[in-house]
């Protein structure tokens, strides 16, 4: 239903949907955040009833993988932190 | 050598304390047998476990949940097992499996301060230790090295800001690892308004270290180093493996059975449902600050003070999450690296408990990107918040020192567990003592969101757990209100010891392993020359 | 003698051949040159390597050395007169290297490679020796070699030494540079590369025609470091070759592991930078040699890839596979695609030496026993998964890196292979067994023979012989 509503929209991506009156409706407001939380923090449902989809690659780590670490993962020598002495841009 | 017992010493639980005082009792040349309730796991399998799980908010999860070895949470078994009866859920993080709970831990290895042991003398609440910190101080040297623990020896642990405090006779073993850009910028800008900030010392490896590597950050000291640099219980209990103890997993010890005062015998249960009945000439518990005095009460043993389980104690406390003005990008490094100790020590544990502000770094993104998207963020613009508030995010976790009290315990619950022995009743709740000290940190949230410019993003003032059990097999001098002695040997019982955080009559407010460890290895050197 | 010898090493410092005090003066200065240079050459040479168990007891011996013919353990070397070499003279010390004589005359095992340390000049020997004689007397015995017959007959090193060893110290090659000779006297009478790097031949001496080529030593590989460019090391720059040499590492190339890093911690990284480049120029003219069929150079395997998708809540942890023994255990520093960290400090497992070379010996035995190595106070270590892992389980790990990240056309490993490793057990070199008890037999009847003959010549014609 929701993608029918965004062909019939034609809204060319995100950002656009986001923006429409598409997005105020409740039901399809839903449906996409459900999807985007699936994608992003990588788990459908919750609880005991959780399951994964993903964990490294799941988009929630994505947009900093240049600073921080997907936790378990080094991303650097041992205490090359410590040599950091300044922010990247956040 | 006679085969009248089945070993010298019998240890109940393979956590770092009880792998501690086996390793120790081993290498002097005593006969072990170490019974642990869980399973055996290898690193490499809790660590996928951990990526595996789809409820990530538990780190509990990543850990087996077997019924006859339930944990304080994290699956079907686990979760009712602990019944709180009181105002507040007390759940401090509990495992079942060789090596115990510091599978799971952030490894904060702090001393207590001279003044921590002497609380009722100095500020007339809680009570005395009845040894002094100068009877520890050898012992926290011994476990510093045998955890391996990286600090700076001329820091003021005491939250003044003066000279190297509390007095060392060696320096750490390891050098503090380096701070985050994140934790130099903090620590630079809440000293200024000042508030005392601290290196945390813990048992990560700054450099390689008897066999585990360097610490590499990869910023998952919990739930669990996926390379071994911080220290876990399992280091400790394979030492003792191959110091000649002999471990025994999937064992839940249910009953020490006495003969007059002298503890005789063992009896533990396998998932089988047998069980056997072990012989030593002398007991140690180290079964963690729940475990050891249910199975004291289960036993109706050592207990003519009435005290086995009472003065239960937490650092129960509060916490907050900031969102800085400037990018400051927690999440390099280990998880937690300096705390702020302006409130460790002084008149004021008169009046409200002492605080501590623990600097948080582990990387945020999850509860982040979750916020988030319960915003309706979604699109490029999710992206772009998700590093900008990432990168903003300041974690606070505040713990206050609990005082002990007769009605903060652990009793036997009716309600029965999978192997038909009574889970643990726990009813707890914090006194004014501790309400008191929570509006001044609350005072002190505001103070520190105003220095970093931060707004608050969630500063529910809920009761938060702090994993630290203390108090509740504790310890005096007078066997009319105490369960161990100075020793840590029970009144009641010339050759049962106990080797766990419980007998602490007073815990600062800084996680008490370290003080535990110190413990372990001072009664393991007392019992090893008296059998 | 001594002083007469010590003058010549230490000519800096001697002032001449005064005579009175100046000249005890000098002699002195001219120990402590002396003592300095046998410092240096004795680092070069790596003499603990064999000579020490440990910092504590250097040089005191006793280190087990493994050979398909029994354990031999390393003699004290300390000046000790009981247990070590205190009573032994200048020309005793001397003949032990250049010679490989002992101090009754004996055959030495050539475990100690005097093959080498004959080409070192007479001066050098005696300041090696004033160096071990200036360290302290460790009171250690070492029991006498424990070989299986006919090994433990000494007398057939006469024969070893007839068809393996040339006696002779270092002649300069004056076609080659300065740099080349000093490399050449660094690496054939000092380094030794050729112990570990070239190959035996029946009788155990190395092959003359096949020099670095690459060889085994107890479970590890030392590979072949001629100037082939698949086989050898002919595409490493010098900027590679030195970095390697001096620090144990060459960046997003190789890391020294096993007895390398042993020698590169203890010996070549103290080694002055000039030295390390006369190594270099000595070993970029060594001829090109293939031994073993290879289409491509060690470090040309491997590609990054991260089946994490696959992987991720579809493994079975309590029957893994090598891919899953690899997230949980390797990942964490060389990452899901293989890659390591950008800075190098966990190296990437593609375009890597150990694991694209042709046997997988290395692999193996860094997954068992780790790595640490020391160099300018910083230590690099990698943990050990012996103990952790199974013969199995390591088995089934390497075979999933040498898939996914090595050659995967190479043989593969299974436990029993990883079990052997683990346990350094020696093949059974049934060849040359039965070459020396053939040799040693044919000697005896060769002996027997000839007495029996002479014997018969004299009684005269038509005495029987004895019946025995």
């Amino acid at each position: 239903m929701l993608w029918r509503a965004i062909t019939n929209a034609a809204l060319p991506d995100v950002t656009a949907f986001s923006a429409s009156p598409l997005y105020g409706e409740a039901t399809h407001r839903a449906t996409a955040l459900a999807l985007l939380s699936a994608f992003y923090l990588g788990v459908v449902g919750s609880g005991d009833a959780a399951h994964l989809i993903g964990y490294e690659a799941a988009l929630m780590f994505a947009s900093t993988q240049d600073v921080t670490p997907i936790p378990s993962y080094a991303i650097a020598g041992p205490g090359a932190w410590g040599a950091i002495d300044q922010a990247a841009p956040g | 050598m006679t085969t009248q017992f089945d070993a010298d010493v019998i240890v109940v639980g393979s956590g770092v304390l009880g792998s501690l005082t086996a390793q120790a009792l081993a290498k002097a040349g005593k006969s072990l047998i170490i019974l642990e309730a869980g399973p055996r796991m290898p690193r490499w399998q809790l660590l996928e476990r951990f990526r595996n799980v789809a409820d990530k908010s538990d780190f509990n999860r990543a850990y087996p949940d077997q019924p006859w070895a339930p944990k304080s949470s994290g699956g079907p078994h686990s979760d009712d097992y602990l019944k709180n009866v009181g105002p507040l859920d007390y759940r401090p993080g509990m495992l079942k499996l060789v090596g115990g709970t510091t599978w799971n831990w952030r490894s904060a290895c702090w001393r207590l301060l001279p003044n921590d042991m002497r609380l009722k003398t100095l500020y007339g609440v809680g009570r005395d230790w009845p040894i002094d910190y100068a009877a520890l101080e050898p012992w926290y040297a011994l476990a510093e090295r045998a955890l391996g623990v990286s600090g700076n020896a001329a820091d003021d642990q005491s939250g003044r800001g003066g000279a190297a405090f509390p007095p060392r006779s060696q320096d750490y073993p390891l050098p503090m690892l380096p701070w985050t850009y994140y934790t130099r910028t903090i620590a630079a800008q809440v000293e200024s308004a000042g508030f005392a900030f601290c290196d945390e010392p813990s048992a990560r490896a700054s450099r390689p270290y008897d066999g585990r590597p360097a610490c590499a950050g990869t910023n998952n000291c919990t739930p669990i180093c996926p390379i071994g640099a911080q220290y876990s219980g399992d280091v400790h209990a394979t030492l003792a493996e191959q110091a000649g103890a002999e471990l025994r997993e999937n064992a839940v010890a249910f009953r020490l059975e006495r003969a007059g005062a002298k503890i005789v015998a063992v009896h533990y249960q396998s998932p089988d449902g047998k069980t056997t009945r072990l012989t030593a000439r002398a007991f140690v518990l180290a079964a963690h600050g729940i475990e050891t005095p249910k199975l004291l009460l289960m036993s109706e043993l050592a207990n003519s003070s009435d005290q086995v389980g009472r003065n239960l104690m937490d650092h129960t406390g509060i916490g907050v999450t900031l969102l800085a003005r400037e990018a400051l990008w927690p999440g390099q490094g280990p998880v937690q690296q300096g705390a702020m100790l302006h409130w460790r020590d002084g008149e004021f544990r008169r009046r409200h408990a002492a605080i501590k502000h623990a600097l948080g770094n582990a990387v945020p993104n999850r509860p982040v990107a979750a916020r988030l998207l319960a915003q309706g963020v979604i699109g490029p613009e999710l992206d772009r918040r998700i590093r900008h508030d990432a990168a903003r995010t300041v974690q606070l976790a505040t713990a206050f020192e609990m005082l002990p009290e007769a009605s903060n315990r652990v009793s036997l619950s009716s309600s029965k567990d999978a192997l038909g022995l009574p889970k643990p009743q726990i009813h707890y709740d914090v006194n004014d003592y501790v309400r008191a000290a929570a509006g001044v940190a609350q005072q002190d949230h505001r103070r520190i969101a105003a220095i970093l410019q931060a707004e608050v993003v969630d500063g529910d003032a809920a009761w938060r757990n702090g994993d630290h059990i203390l108090g509740s097999t504790i310890m005096g001098a007078d066997p009319r209100d105490s369960v161990v002695d100075g020793d840590c040997r029970t009144h009641d019982h010339e050759n049962l010891f106990l080797a766990t955080t419980g007998v602490m009559p007073a815990g600062g407010v800084v996680d008490p392993t370290l003080t535990g460890a110190a413990l372990a290895l001072r009664l393991a050197d007392l019992l090893g020359r008296s059998i | 003698m001594v002083v007469a010898a010590a003058a010549v090493a230490g000519a800096a410092a001697v002032a001449g051949a005064a005579v009175g005090a100046d000249a005890v003066n000098g002699a002195r200065a001219a120990d402590a040159a002396t003592i300095a240079r046998g410092r240096y050459l004795v680092t070069a040479a790596h003499c603990a390597a064999c000579h020490s168990v440990d910092a504590e007891s250097a040089f005191a011996g006793g280190v087990a050395l493994k050979t398909p013919f029994g354990t031999l353990l390393t003699p004290n070397i300390t000046p000790d007169p009981q247990t070590g070499i205190g009573t032994w003279s200048d020309e005793q010390f001397y003949r032990a290297l250049h010679w490989g004589l002992g101090v009754q005359g004996e055959h030495l095992y050539p475990l100690f490679p005097y093959d080498a340390y004959t080409k070192l000049r007479r001066e050098d020997v005696l300041a090696i020796k004033a160096y071990l004689f200036s360290l302290p007397a460790i009171h250690r015995v070492i029991p006498p070699p424990q070989l299986r017959f006919p090994f433990d007959q000494r007398w057939l090193l006469g024969f070893w030494k007839l068809l393996n060893f040339r006696v002779g110290e270092f002649q300069p090659d004056p076609s080659r540079s300065a740099d080349w000779n000093r490399g050449a006297y660094l690496v054939e009478a000092l380094a030794n590369c050729g112990a570990c790097h070239t190959p035996r031949n029946l009788t155990l001496g190395t092959q003359s025609g096949a020099q670095f080529a690459g060889a085994m030593v107890g479970s590890w590989r030392a590979y072949n470091i001629t100037t082939d460019p698949v086989g050898g090391i002919a595409d490493w720059s010098n900027a590679e070759l030195t970095a390697y040499l001096s620090t144990g590492v060459a960046a997003h190339k190789a890391n020294a592991v096993g007895p390398m890093a042993d020698v590169v911690e203890h010996s070549l990284s103290l080694l002055p930078a000039q030295d390390i480049a006369d190594i270099v120029s000595y070993m970029r003219l060594v001829p090109g040699i293939r031994l073993r069929t290879q289409g491509q150079s060690r470090f040309s395997w491997g590609r990054l890839h991260n089946p994490v998708i696959d992987v991720r809540g579809n493994e079975d942890l309590e029957h893994p596979t090598g891919r899953t023994l690899y997230y949980g255990n390797c990942a964490a520093c060389h990452g899901g695609n293989g890659g390591g960290t950008p800075d190098g400090a966990y190296p990437s497992l593609v375009h890597n030496t150990v694991v694209g070379a042709s046997e997988a010996n290395n692999l193996v035995m860094t997954l068992l026993v780790g790595v640490h190595r020391t160099v300018q106070g910083h230590t690099v270590a990698m943990p050990a998964f012996g103990a952790v892992l199974s013969d199995a389980e390591i088995a089934a790990l390497a075979n999933y890196v040498l898939n996914s990240y090595g050659d995967p056309g190479i043989a593969h490993v299974d436990a029993a292979i990883v079990a052997a490793w683990r346990a350094e057990v020696q093949p059974t070199p049934a060849l040359i067994t039965a070459f020396w008890t053939a040799l040693g037999a044919g000697v005896l009847v060769l002996v027997g023979g000839t007495y029996g003959w002479r014997r018969r010549r004299r009684r005269g014609p038509g005495k029987p012989w004895a019946r025995v």
